[in-house]
């Protein structure tokens, strides 16, 4: 039922929503903790609106549009997207950058937060916040989904994967009721870079003409070039460190 | 008017995460559409001339930050 590329699309949106949900919310849980939790609820809400509203009015209108018309220029934005992510998660690997600190990050956030406002009541600094915090991380969420779902009849598969993670971020989170420093999200960043600059670089051929020998699989070797480039990196960065 | 700063340096920042890797990345796609528009060269070779131009652009790009840092 499922093919490579939907399998690569799906764990693409899963992984890459693990990571900026994990990253929205620790600072949806400074401000529930500072400013109230309907203050962190309402923003949320409000953020998780507007980037349904995205997705809903931009993943049709361009899944009409014929596929050779989509190839090369998605293919360009998730070969850019991607290989930024890959870039980040190259020099975090190799300890060139710091990696994200959720418990850093959520101790600022919440320093920043604890004074002023008011818990009894909707309190505005506090529901723009949790806001920004949702809509900017959802930003990249949505172009993922909408990149690799459009063309193929994947958005709603994408979407799904999207959701999902964002509903087991937030159980856990719930559960748990601190930042979620636990999760690797540098390594999910790896995995969601390669697969990105993956989709990316055959989405360009595609829309150059290329018939890319192995069909389907060509994903999966372009994959495996860009993962073996990656670690091989990381590897030569640490060891000129050494 | 600040949250629509943000948001456009987050989609700046989206696609742009080191310049000079976007500008040489965009220049080798822009290179393999001229190579497969105006000149009679195979796909196939322009798809991996791609993919190794893309390779090759991260990997330098990654090695002289790192090395830059240190």
């Amino acid at each position: 039922m499922f093919n490579a590329h939907a399998i690569t699309a799906i764990s693409a949106a899963f992984l890459a929503s693990t990571v900026e949900v994990t990253e929205a919310y620790t600072i949806v849980l400074a401000v529930g903790l500072t400013r109230g939790w309907r203050s962190a609820a309402a923003g949320t809400a409000a953020g998780l609106a507007i980037l349904a509203f995205i997705v809903v009015a931009f993943g049709p209108m361009l899944s009409r549009l014929p596929l050779t018309a989509l190839q090369f220029p998605i293919g360009v934005l998730l070969l850019l997207f991607g290989m930024g992510w890959l870039r980040k998660a190259i020099l975090r690997s190799a300890g060139i950058i710091p990696l994200h600190d959720e418990s850093a990050i959520f101790e600022q956030e919440f320093a920043e937060l604890k004074d002023g406002g008011n818990r009894e009541r909707i309190d505005s600094g506090g529901v723009l916040a949790a806001f920004q915090s949702v809509l900017l991380e959802g930003l990249e969420v949505v172009f993922i989904v909408i990149a690799v779902g459009v063309g193929r009849g994947l958005l709603i598969p994408a979407a799904v994967g999207a959701a999902l993670a964002c509903i087991l971020v937030l159980a856990i989170g719930a559960v748990v009721h601190k930042p979620l420093s636990q999760v690797p999200e540098n390594t999910l960043k790896f995995a969601v870079g390669v697969m990105l600059t993956s989709f990316g670089v055959y989405w360009i051929g595609e829309g150059l003409g290329v018939v890319w020998p192995g069909s389907d699989f060509a994903l999966a070797y372009i994959a495996g070039a860009f993962l073996v480039s990656g670690l091989g990196s990381v590897a030569l960065l640490r060891r000129s460190a050494a | 008017m600040s949250l629509l700063r943000q948001i456009g340096s987050e989609l700046y920042s989206m696609f742009v995460s080191d310049a000079v890797m976007t500008a040489l990345t965009l220049a080798i796609v822009l290179a393999a559409a001229a190579l497969r528009h105006f000149t009679g060269t195979s796909p196939t070779l322009v798809g991996f001339g791609v993919l190794l131009g893309c390779l090759s652009v991260l990997i330098v790009r990654v090695l002289s930050y790192g090395l830059k840092s240190k």
